[in-house]
Order: structure tokens, then sequence, then C-alpha cells
């Protein structure tokens, strides 16, 4: 297997050489050939990602780092940027879900947009997406990491306004850009500072990420801080945290595949990956990391408590997607990465479950979503019914299911480790709690008590190809986690070992400490304590959940009745949207418009000031003109008007005789230039003779 | 060797060709070949006088510099043209007189 | 005379024979054809100067790209077959005069200032320019860079708004 070595450019190869074949032979292929091929690139990749886990779990722990140079890019002196890949252990999970449950997506997707006139072009775009992740998890250095970074954010554009026939959704793709970019500059600005920050304080100028890590701690702390704090803008606009989630819940826009692509296992893990690849600079900066944790936690509480209100299913799941986004962040930034990561994987399936089930209960209603008129689907669809309760009870941190696992260990970690804070935990686990009641709220909802949907709808359950997908993730929900069960459950928590080379750096590392810190604390019953609180949090939040929805409907519409005004505002999103829109949009359009007032009063204004002013100025030399060279003697004016006639003449308006004079004149003045030595005695001499 | 005022003397010679052509022909097209003649004589002398210091090369640099811009200003030029054949129907410039067309 | 010099003289006779050709023509697709000729010499000229870089530039974005965009130019604006009645314009005198002029004051530079003597030398310098590029002369490239990008949507931009008029 040391074949793959020097042969990693072949796993994003195959989703580029599928989005060439699509644009160039789509239309000879036809629409099956296109779907199956696909689906067979992607799994092409996914064989050879996991052909990486297997020469990687032959070397040994530490040696476990594959780096593939193949191509010269960019080399001056001493500086090299390369496409060059590196699959880790780090690169290597990503791999695996990028893959992994993109091709699941890609085989539900020849199912759900088995109709649309689109469908070779949206294939393009889908491996265009799948090779633009790869690209930026396999990046060994910052300038190829980029190139993947904005692949996404182009493919998500072009994506999310798949249907762009609709205004709303085209916004909405525009949107997703435009905040994107916000991000993005960002991020370049991050970049910027750490290459030249490392170029003057350590004497290398290096793109390269292990280099960046190993280099990290000679950093001063203030600019080690600035560029995490950059870097996480960048990361904050790619995985949608305050405050620059705005573009997320609107992106639910385009097809659902896509809501799952994008909000699953690509792009908005994009950002926690990035965070964990700087690992080594983000523990070199302390504060930077509190920011990350402290952001994270916040947008995880407050995205939890929108994703109450929302009508939308899709909207609840995106809200639901931020609030988990949020977790990832909180685990990286109180230094566990594995953990981050883990819930990033973990996610990967559930999220990606729930997305493809609600479109699957989308598909079989016609294109209902909203929630009010659903119900009483689960004799109906009872394949998407059961991969659901799956997806929901692993996000609800049900024991024993993949969320359970890695949301304990974020929240165990952001307690306990030194970069930890007992708030952290307090606010991670209120979120908790919202998240199992409001995904226990969608569920009742969707499948539970009365009908809503109108008569004549006749839900169908989707088609094999897409549920065989959801079946699929169904059993990565219930045993993905078991990779990562903790020491006081009697596991290995194999997971984090198998993080730890790509996490490891002088200034310290993730994750293990966290263990040590533990045990110093002597807490092994502080951290049951702790799980059986989360455990205890989210049966409750299931429970009143349940009871409230399907038995006591009253008790939600007495609160909506009893405090409109809050639930007006939840329901409005805080308002955030219409808050960005009267701060920055509407500031924005005015700057414009003030410019463009600029220009017409005072540049306009000038020049017509200027016309005025030479209109006075003739007025008044005419004005002269007729009372002194009128009045004066004939043969003067007679003189004056034939000179101004001449001199007409030569304002014919044709280029090239201006161009004459023009050459004229320069030609005769370089001459004179050039002979001025020669003529200056001369003229001297003429000058002293007529003195 | 080369000696170098003979080099620029066929510079200046191409110039002045080139110079020829700017002034006199009425086929915008002509005209812009004539640019192009001068902008090369230029170019000639560029190297010439690089000549003089093989070791540095500013001479050759000004002279990919100028033929950059020369394939810009032909970009712009040929939009030009084709507006100009838009609005007159022919590409005479003694007969394009009016300032607004 | 040894036999770079020799070189020279019969390039630089191309090269004046084909600019006299295209000046002179009365049909605007040969004089595309005679700055091809002449565009080429220079490229060879390039060559005997030990200038290896820019002569291959030459060819490529010479005779490869302004060219093609020139004889573009004629097919797209000429009337083929039809030689115009009137080659020059009304100012073949006046212009005749200051080609003179400048003539003359390009022969006074030539002759009466001092110039370097040329010691030429024929290492590679491609690798050099490139480097000169991105140290010495970054913002100048740079910036040429934007103004190709600007030139690029100005052309579009000039050559599309008179078709929406009409």
């Amino acid at each position: 297997m040391e074949w793959v070595d020097t042969h990693l450019w072949t796993i994003p190869l195959m989703p580029l050489l599928g989005v060439l074949v699509h644009i160039f032979l789509g239309g000879t292929l036809g629409k099956k050939l296109v779907g199956i091929l696909a689906c067979l690139l992607v799994f092409i990749s996914f064989g050879l990602s996991v052909v990486v886990l297997l020469r990687l779990l032959e070397l040994p722990a530490e040696e476990r780092h594959l780096l593939d140079n193949f191509l010269p890019w960019i080399r001056v002196g001493a500086f090299s940027a390369d496409w060059a890949f590196r699959a880790d252990t780090l690169s290597a999970v990503m791999l695996l879900v990028v893959t992994g449950v993109g091709f699941l997506i890609h085989v539900y997707s020849t199912g759900y947009m088995h109709d649309d006139p689109k469908y070779i072009r949206f294939f393009a775009y889908l491996n265009l997406f799948t090779f633009s992740m790869l690209v930026l998890v396999l990046a060994s250095n910052v300038f190829l990491m980029f190139i993947g970074w904005e692949g996404v954010g182009l493919c998500s554009y072009l994506l999310i306004g798949f249907w762009f026939h609709d205004l709303n959704n085209a916004t909405a793709g525009m949107k997703a850009f435009i905040v994107n970019r916000v991000g993005d500059w960002s991020f370049l600005c991050g970049v910027l500072l750490l290459f030249w920050s490392l170029g003057k304080y350590t004497g290398t100028y290096t793109v390269d990420f292990y280099e960046i890590n190993r280099l990290a701690p000679e950093l001063p702390a203030g600019i080690a801080l600035a560029v995490g704090l950059l870097l996480f803008g960048g990361a904050a606009g790619k995985s949608a945290q305050i405050p620059l989630y705005v573009w997320l819940p609107d992106a639910m826009a385009g097809p659902t595949p896509v809501s799952a692509l994008i909000h699953a296992a690509t792009m908005v893990t994009a950002g926690v990956y990035m965070i964990a690849r700087f690992s080594g600079l983000y523990l070199s900066a302390p504060d930077a990391m509190m920011v990350v944790a402290t952001v994270g936690a916040l947008t995880a509480l407050f995205s939890a408590t929108i994703a109450l209100a929302q009508n939308d299913i899709k909207k609840v799941l995106a809200y639901s997607t931020v609030s988990q986004l949020g977790y990832m962040f909180l685990g990286v930034g109180v230094g566990a990465f594995s953990a981050g990561i883990f819930h990033l994987m973990t996610h990967a399936f559930f999220k990606g479950l729930l997305f493809l089930g609600a479109g699957s209960v989308i598909h079989g209603l016609h294109g209902e979503q909203d929630l009010r008129r659903m119900g009483a689907l689960k004799s109906k669809m009872p394949w998407t019914w059961l991969t659901f309760m799956a997806a929901w009870l692993a996000i609800a941190g049900f024991p024993g299911l993949s969320g359970f696992f890695s949301k304990d260990e974020i929240l165990w970690q952001a307690f306990s480790s030194e970069h930890g804070h007992w708030a952290l935990w307090l606010v991670g686990f209120i979120a908790a709690g919202l998240t199992a009641f409001y995904m226990t709220r969608l569920v009742v909802m969707t499948f539970y008590g009365e009908s809503r949907w109108p008569e004549h709808a006749h839900p169908h359950e989707s088609p094999r190809n897409m549920t065989v997908p959801l079946a699929v993730l169904a059993v990565l929900c219930v045993i993905g986690g078991y990779v990562g069960v903790p020491a006081i459950l009697h596991g290995a928590n194999y997971f984090e070992h198998w993080m730890e080379p790509a996490v490891t750096w002088a200034a310290g590392h993730g994750g293990a400490e966290a263990a040590e810190h533990a045990a110093e604390l002597g807490s092994h019953g502080l951290e049951a304590l702790l799980m059986a609180a989360s455990v205890g949090v989210a049966l409750l939040g299931i429970g009143i959940g349940w009871w409230m929805y399907s038995r006591r409907r009253d008790i939600p519409e007495a609160a909506f009745q009893r405090w409109p005004n809050l639930y007006r505002w939840v329901l409005n999103k805080y308002y955030v949207d219409e808050l960005y829109q009267w701060l920055v949009v509407d500031n924005l359009l005015r700057l414009t418009r003030l410019s463009g007032r600029f220009d017409l009063a005072v540049i306009d204004g000038a020049v017509n000031g200027s016309a005025w002013l030479t209109e006075r100025v003739s007025a008044i030399s005419g004005w002269i003109d007729n009372t002194f060279v009128d009045g004066a003697v004939n043969g003067v004016a007679e003189v004056t008007r034939a000179a101004g006639g001449r001199l007409r003449l030569i304002q014919t308006g044709r280029v090239q005789q201006y161009l004459t004079f023009a050459a004229a004149m320069v030609a005769i003045g370089v001459a004179g230039i050039i002979l001025w030595p020669s003529i200056q005695p001369w003229l001297a001499e003429l000058w002293s003779g007529a003195i | 060797m080369i000696p170098a005022t003979h080099i620029l003397a066929v510079g200046a010679a191409l110039f002045c060709l080139g110079l020829f052509a700017l002034l006199s022909r009425r086929n915008a097209v002509a005209v812009f070949m004539g640019i192009e003649l001068m902008l090369n004589a230029a170019n000639l002398n560029f190297v010439a006088f690089n000549q003089a210091r093989p070791e540095a090369l500013d001479g050759q640099v000004a002279a990919v510099f100028v033929i950059m811009l020369a394939a810009a200003e032909f970009a712009v030029a040929l939009a030009l043209i084709l507006s100009l054949h838009q609005m007159f129907h022919c590409v005479h410039l003694d007969e394009a007189d009016e300032m607004k067309g | 005379m040894n036999l770079t010099y020799l070189a020279f003289v019969v390039m630089s006779a191309w090269v004046l024979l084909a600019a006299l050709y295209v000046v002179t023509t009365r049909n605007v697709v040969r004089a595309a054809y005679g700055l091809l000729a002449a565009l080429f010499g220079i490229a060879g000229l390039y060559v005997i100067f030990a200038a290896d870089f820019l002569a291959a530039v030459q060819v490529l974005i010479y005779v490869g790209g302004v060219n093609i965009l020139i004889i573009f130019g004629v097919m797209l604006t000429e009337h083929l077959g039809r030689v115009p009645f009137r080659l020059v314009n009304f100012n073949l005198f006046p212009a005749l005069a200051a080609c003179a002029l400048v003539a003359f004051a390009l022969v006074l530079g030539v002759l009466i200032y001092p110039w370097p003597e040329s010691a030429a030398s024929y290492a590679p310098t491609s690798a050099r320019i490139g480097q000169m590029f991105l140290t010495k002369y970054l913002l100048p490239f740079e910036v040429a860079s934007v103004l190709l990008l600007v030139v690029l949507i100005g052309a579009v931009a000039v050559a599309r708004k008179e078709v929406r008029d009409e």
C-alpha cells in the first residue's frame, strides 16, 4: 500500500474528472450515465481514502503522516509553496467523512433530482464541490488550502442558487457568497499577517502547516493572538458562527441534498478543520482560543433558541447545524481538537441523515416544508421514519448513540481542560437540553400526531436510491460513536489517540492533557456526574418535547399567547437579519447613493461651474471686444479677425494633423536641447555684441 | 561587435517609418500598424542600451513591459476601431472629425 | 566585419524593407503581412543581441497575438478586394516634413551623444528576467496585471456599447 504515498493526488482527481466529463460530455452520456459516473467517481475517492487510512494504520503512531509533493507551484528563493497533499490522521478522518457522506449524498441526489431539467449541471457542481473540499482537507500549505477554501465558497454559491429563476434563491446564493467573502477577507489578512510575521520573527518564510505549527510558539503573543482571531474570522464565515452565521439558514433555498452536503459533510466543517489544522498556532495563542470557545458556546445556545420557534423543517435543521457547529468550535476552542473533529464526524452522520430524511419527507409531500402541514407520516414513510429516529436520538444525545459520545466529550473537555471554564460547560449544557427539545418537537410534528397535510397530497415513501443512503447513514449514526468511547466508560478512546499526532505541538497538545488534568482533579466521579447530568438534560428535553407536542399542544400555544412579543422575536430570529440590513446593507446603499449624489452635485457641478465660468469670462471678453476693440482702429479689428480666421483653420478636428504638429514641435524641442551646447556660445556672443 | 550607433540608427529609421504611417495613413488599422512599428523601434533601443551592461537586465525588462503595453493598447485600439466602424461605417480617420458621434 | 555584424546588417535591412512596405503599400491586408515580416525580423535582431527571452516573447505576443488582432481588425472593418481611392490623407506633405524633423532630431541624438559601446554576453536571460519581475519590478508587474484586467473589461465595454445603442 506504499503506492498511495505518492498518489494522494488521485483522490481529488476523481471528482475533478467527473466535473470535466459532465460539462463536456454530459449531453452525450445522458442523465442516467452521468448520475452513475458521478457516484462511482466519488466512491473511488472513498475507496482511495480507505486505502490511505489502512496505510496510515500500518505506520507507527508518530509517523502517521504522508506527504505527496507532486507539482512545483511557487518557488522564490528558499520559499516554496507547491501542489503538495498531506494525509495525516486529521485529514484522513476528513477524507473519509467528505468522500463517504458525500458519496451517499450523491446516490441520494440521483433520486431526489431525478426530474430536474438541470440534472447534469447539478452533478457537475456536486463533483466540483467534492473536489474543492478534498483539496481543502488534503492541502499541505495555506495557499493550496485557500484554493479549496474559495472553491467551496464558489460551489456553495452555485448550488444554493441552483434554482436561480426564483429571485429568492438567487439572493440566498449571493448572500452566502458575500457573507463568506467577509470571512475570507479576514482569513486572507490572517494568512498574510502570519506569513509576514513568521518571516520577521523566526526568519523562515513558510506556508506549510506543520512548519507553521512548529514555529508558532516563537511568535510574539500579540501577533499570535491577532493571527488567531483573523483566521477565526474566516472560520466564522465559512462555518457560520456569530456574527457571520446569517447566510446558512438562507442557504436552505438550495436543493435539499445540497443542504446535506454543505451543512453536514463539507463546507461548514471547513472552519473547524482549519482551526484544528492550525492547532499549534492556536495553542500558542490561548486568548484567541478563549474567543473561539466563547463564540462557539454562544452560537450553540443562541441558534438553539432560534430553532425552537421555526416552522420550516429545513430552517430548524439549519439553526441546529449552526448550533452544532458552535459545539465544535467550543471543542477546538478549549484545546480539545480531537473532540471537535469527533463531533464533526458524528455530526456529518446524523445531520446528513436528518437533511436527507427531511428531503425525503419534502419529496414525499411534493415540496411541502412547513411543519404545521405535516404529521402522522410514520406509517406512510416507514424507512424515512425509522432512520430519522436514529438521527434524532443521536443529535439529542441519547446514551449509546454517536452524538452522545462526541457531545459529552466536548462538554467534559469544556469543563475540565486548562483552557476550559465551568461557564462554557454550562452554556453548552443548556444548549444540549434545548437541542433535545427542538429536535423532539420536529420529530413529533413531522411523524406523529394527527395528519395536517391536505387530502390530495398522498405522501409516499421515497425510491430505493434515496432510502438506502438513509439506512447506511442511520447505521453510522448508531455505531459511529464507538470509536471514541471515553475511559470512564471503560473504552480506550481510540479516536483521541488516533488524532494525537496531528494536534500535538511544542506549544502543548490538544486533548490528552484534559485526562491528566482530570486525574489531578482526582475527579472520575466528577466526570461521571457531568455525564449523568448531560444524559439527564437530554432525556428531560426529549421528554418535555414529547409531552408538550404530542399530548399537550395547548401549552406551547398558551405560551405563545402569553408572551407574543417574545415569540415573535424568536420566530424572526431576533431580527438579526433586519439589524444587518439596517446596519450594513442600508448604510452601504446609502454610501452608494451618497457617492452618486456627490458625482452629480460636486463633479458635475464642477464641470458645469467651469462651463458657466467660461461663459461669464467669454461674456466679459465679448464686452471688452465690443467696447474696446470695436471702438479701436478698424485695421486692428481686421488684423484680429484675420488672425482668428487663420488660427481657426488649425482646429480641424483631424487628429493626425494635430499629431503632425506635436511631432514637429517635439522634434524641434529635442533638436534644440541636443544642439544647445553648440548654439549657446553663439547666442552668448550675439547677446554681448548687442550690448 | 555591433557599434551602438548602428543599432540606434536602425531604431531611428524604424521609428520614422512608423511615425510616417501614423501621420499620413487614412486607415485606422494602418495607423495602428505605424504605432506598433514605433513601439518596436523603442524596444530595439532598450535592448541596444541593455547590451552596454549585460549583467543588468533592466533594458530587457522594460522591453517586456512595452510589449505587454502594446498588446493591451492594441486590444483597446481594436475595440475603438470597431466602434468607429459602427459609427461612421468606415475607418478613415480624416472623416471621423466630429466630436460627438 | 565579423559574422555577427553581417547578420545584423542583413536583419536590419530586412526589417526596414518590410517596414517600408508596410508604410507604402496600398492594400491594408498586405501591410499587415508586411508587419508580420518586420516583427519577425525584430525578433531576429533580438536573437543577435542575445536577448533570448525577449525574442520568444516578441514572437509569441507580437507575431502570435498583436498581428493576429491586426488582421482581425482589417477583416472586420475593411471591404476586402476594394483598394481605396485615396491611400494617404490630406496630410502627406506636412507628415513628411514632420518625419524629416523627427529624423533630424534622432540622427543628431545618435551622432552627438557618446553612447556606451555594447559588451555582448551570451548568457541565458529568462531566469534572471523572471526573478527581476518578482523582486525589483514586482510593483510594475502587479500594476501591469491590473492594467491588463482593466483593458480586458474596457475593450469589451467600448466594443459593446455601440451595439446596444443601435
